[in-house]
C-alpha cells in the first residue's frame, strides 16, 4: 500500500521556526538510519501504538522516539534492557491496532475474496451484536475501489468471539440505488465494509473497471 | 479546567467525579493524566494541525501526490498521529467531486488533523441527513453545490478517517504556506464548506 | 429547554461554541478517562466504540420517532458508554457509583 520508498524528503522552508527545523533535522536523520528495521508501514504502525497518553503528553521529537524504539525493540536491534541501563524508558506498545501485522501466514489466510472493480451487495442482516455494517446500505449493490487490508471483525472482536481477520474495503453506491431515483444522478456513498459484509452479487462475477471488455459479451449485470 | 467546588455538581458531573474516584482508588487513572488529555484537545490538537496539511498540499504538488496516496504516513511526517489517525485517507475536492465525511454510526472523526468534532457532526440530524441529503444539508451550511458536481459522501463506518482537501481559491497564488494555512477552514476539510478567496485587504474570509 | 432537534436550531445555537470540543468541565472529564483507560490497557477503544453505538443507536431510534430527551448531549451517551463497559468488564458496578455519588454529594453539601 502506498508505494513509498522511504520517508520522503526533508521539506526545507525559509521561515520555519529553528526548533522545528533543528529536530525535524535530527529525527529524519536518525530515521534514515533506522531504515533497515522497519519500512514506512511499520514505522506508521508503530507510532500508532504508541500508548495515547504518553503519546499525548509527548512533543513531536519525542514521539518519532518513541515509534523507532517500538520498531527497534521488536525487530531485536536492541533489548529493553539496553535502553534501561541508559535511563531510556522506552514505550510499551499500546493493545495492538486492528491493523494486523503481515505475517505470512495470516496473509494467506486471509486471502482477499474481491478486488478493485468487482459488483458486490451488501448484506441484509441484522445481527444482534455488534456491526459496522449501517442499515441504510443493506441490500444495496456497489462496486469494490479499494482494498484497505486486513482487519479484525468487530462483529466478533468486540464480543470475545476473536479476531477473524478479513479484508475491508471501500465500496461506492450511488445515490439512486440507496435512496431511489429521485436521488440526485451524480452522488455517491463510499462506505468502509468487512469482507463478510459483502457478496458478490452474482458468484464469480466481476465488471472490471479498465479492463477491455470480453468479446461478444456485455457488462451490464 | 477545574472544577467549580463551590456548587454542587450536576446529576452528570457527579457521575463523572464518582466515577473518576472510583478508578483512581482503583489505580486505574490519575488525575494529571486526564488533565494532560484535556489539555491535549483543548489547546493542542485541532484543525490548525490540518489546515497546515491542506496548505501545504496547495503549495507543494509532490507533498499532495503523496498525500493522497498515503494520507497516514504524511500527516505523522509533519507530527500528527496518534490515537484515530492510525488510518488517514485524505479525499481531494475537484471540479466534479465535492466530498464530504460523517460517521453515520457514533462520530468517527480524524483527531490528530481536525482535533474533535464539533456538536453538529455528531448529531442525529447530520449523520442521518448526510448520507441520505447532502445537498440539502450543505444549503443549511450555506453551501450550494452544483448539480454537475458530484457529492461523494465518505461514511467513516470502519478504521479510516477522512481528511477533505478543498480547493485552493483564487486570489492565493501569492501566499505563502502559513498565510495559506489561516484560510483553511475546519468545515472546509470535513466538506460542510469550501474556503473562500481571501477579502482584499488579506485577511481570511 | 427545549431540545434542538434540527441541524439549523444546532448551527444557529450561540450557546454551544464551535472551537471549544467540551461544553463542560465533566465531558472532559468523562473523555478523558476513556481515553486513559485504552491507554492503559483496561479496555480497547473498539470495546468502548461498541457500547457508544449502542447508546446514540437508542437515541437514534428515539429521534426518529420525533422523540428527543431534552438535556441529551452527545456526551451523555458516550458516559452512559462508559458505565456500560466498566460494569460489563466488571470494574465498577451500579451500587458503588451510587455510594459514591452519595459520598461526594454529602461532602459538597458540608463544605
Amino acid at each position: 500500500m502506498g508505494g513509498m520508498d522511504g520517508f520522503g524528503a526533508v521539506v526545507h522552508e525559509d521561515n520555519e521556526p529553528t526548533f522545528h527545523f533543528d529536530w525535524e533535522a535530527r529525527i529524519f536523520a536518525l530515521l534514515l538510519a533506522c531504515r533497515p528495521y522497519g519500512n514506512t508501514d511499520e514505522l506508521r504502525h508503530a507510532i500508532e501504538r504508541i500508548p495515547a497518553q504518553r503519546y499525548l503528553t509527548s512533543s513531536y521529537y519525542e514521539r518519532w522516539l518513541d515509534a523507532m524504539q517500538i520498531l527497534l525493540v521488536e525487530k531485536g536491534a536492541i533489548l529493553r534492557d539496553e535502553l534501561a541501563s541508559r535511563d531510556i524508558d522506552p514505550p510499551t506498545p499500546s493493545q495492538p491496532s486492528n491493523r494486523l501485522q503481515k505475517r505470512p501466514a495470516e496473509a494467506s489466510r486471509a486471502r482477499a475474496r474481491f478486488r478493485r472493480g468487482d459488483r458486490v451487495i451488501a448484506r441484509n442482516i441484522n445481527p444482534a451484536g455488534h456491526t459496522r455494517l449501517p442499515r441504510y446500505i443493506r441490500g444495496k449493490r456497489g462496486v469494490i475501489l479499494r482494498d484497505w487490508g486486513t482487519y479484525a471483525l468487530p462483529d466478533s472482536n468486540a464480543h470475545g468471539g476473536g479476531e477473524r481477520p478479513q479484508h475491508v474495503y471501500s465500496v461506492a453506491f450511488k445515490a439512486r440505488e440507496v435512496w431511489g431515483a429521485n436521488a440526485p444522478s451524480r452522488d455517491t456513498i463510499h462506505i468502509d465494509l468487512w469482507e463478510d459484509y459483502l457478496e458478490a452479487t452474482r458468484p464469480g462475477a466481476k465488471a472490471a473497471v479498465n479492463r477491455k471488455p470480453a468479446t461478444g459479451r456485455g457488462k451490464k449485470q | 479546567m477545574s472544577e467549580n467546588h463551590s456548587s454542587v455538581p450536576t446529576g452528570a458531573a457527579l457521575r463523572v467525579k464518582a466515577l473518576e474516584a472510583l478508578l483512581e482508588e482503583k489505580g486505574l487513572v490519575d488525575p494529571a493524566a486526564l488533565d494532560q488529555i484535556i489539555d491535549a484537545y483543548e489547546n493542542k490538537v485541532g484543525p490548525h494541525n490540518g489546515a497546515r496539511v491542506v496548505a501545504r498540499a496547495w503549495s507543494d504538488a509532490t507533498f499532495r501526490k503523496r498525500l493522497l496516496a498515503d494520507a497516514t504516513t504524511v500527516v505523522a511526517e509533519m507530527g500528527y498521529g496518534g490515537p484515530e489517525g492510525g488510518h488517514l485517507v485524505a479525499v481531494e475536492n475537484t471540479p466534479r467531486v465535492h466530498n464530504l465525511v460523517v460517521c453515520t454510526l457514533c462520530s468517527c472523526y480524524p483527531w490528530p488533523v481536525l482535533g474533535l468534532p464539533p456538536a453538529w457532526y455528531k448529531s442525529f440530524a447530520y449523520r442521518s441527513r448526510a448520507v441520505r441529503d447532502p445537498r440539502g444539508l450543505l444549503k443549511e451550511f450555506g453551501l450550494k453545490i452544483p448539480e454537475q458536481v458530484e457529492i461523494r459522501v465518505w461514511d467513516s463506518s470502519a478504521e479510516q478517517r477522512y481528511l477533505v482537501i478543498p480547493r485552493r481559491p483564487l486570489g492565493t497564488a501569492r501566499m505563502n504556506e502559513d498565510e495559506l494555512a489561516e484560510i483553511v477552514t475546519r468545515d472546509s476539510m470535513i466538506g460542510t464548506a469550501i474556503v473562500k478567496p481571501p477579502s482584499r485587504k488579506g485577511a481570511p474570509a | 429547554m427545549s431540545a434542538i432537534t434540527s441541524l439549523s436550531e444546532l448551527l444557529a445555537d450561540t450557546a454551544v461554541d464551535v472551537t471549544q470540543p467540551f461544553n463542560a468541565p465533566w465531558e472532559a472529564r468523562a473523555f478523558a478517562i476513556a481515553l486513559r483507560l485504552t491507554a492503559r490497557g483496561v479496555c480497547t477503544w473498539d470495546e468502548f466504540r461498541h457500547h457508544l453505538m449502542n447508546e446514540v443507536g437508542k437515541a437514534d431510534k428515539a429521534h426518529a420517532h420525533g422523540w428527543v430527551e431534552p438535556g441529551e448531549g452527545y456526551y451523555t451517551h458516550f458516559l452512559r458508554a462508559l458505565e456500560n463497559l466498566l460494569r460489563e468488564k466488571g470494574i465498577v458496578d451500579g451500587p458503588a457509583l451510587r455510594a459514591k455519588m452519595h459520598e461526594i454529594n454529602d461532602h459538597d453539601h458540608e463544605t
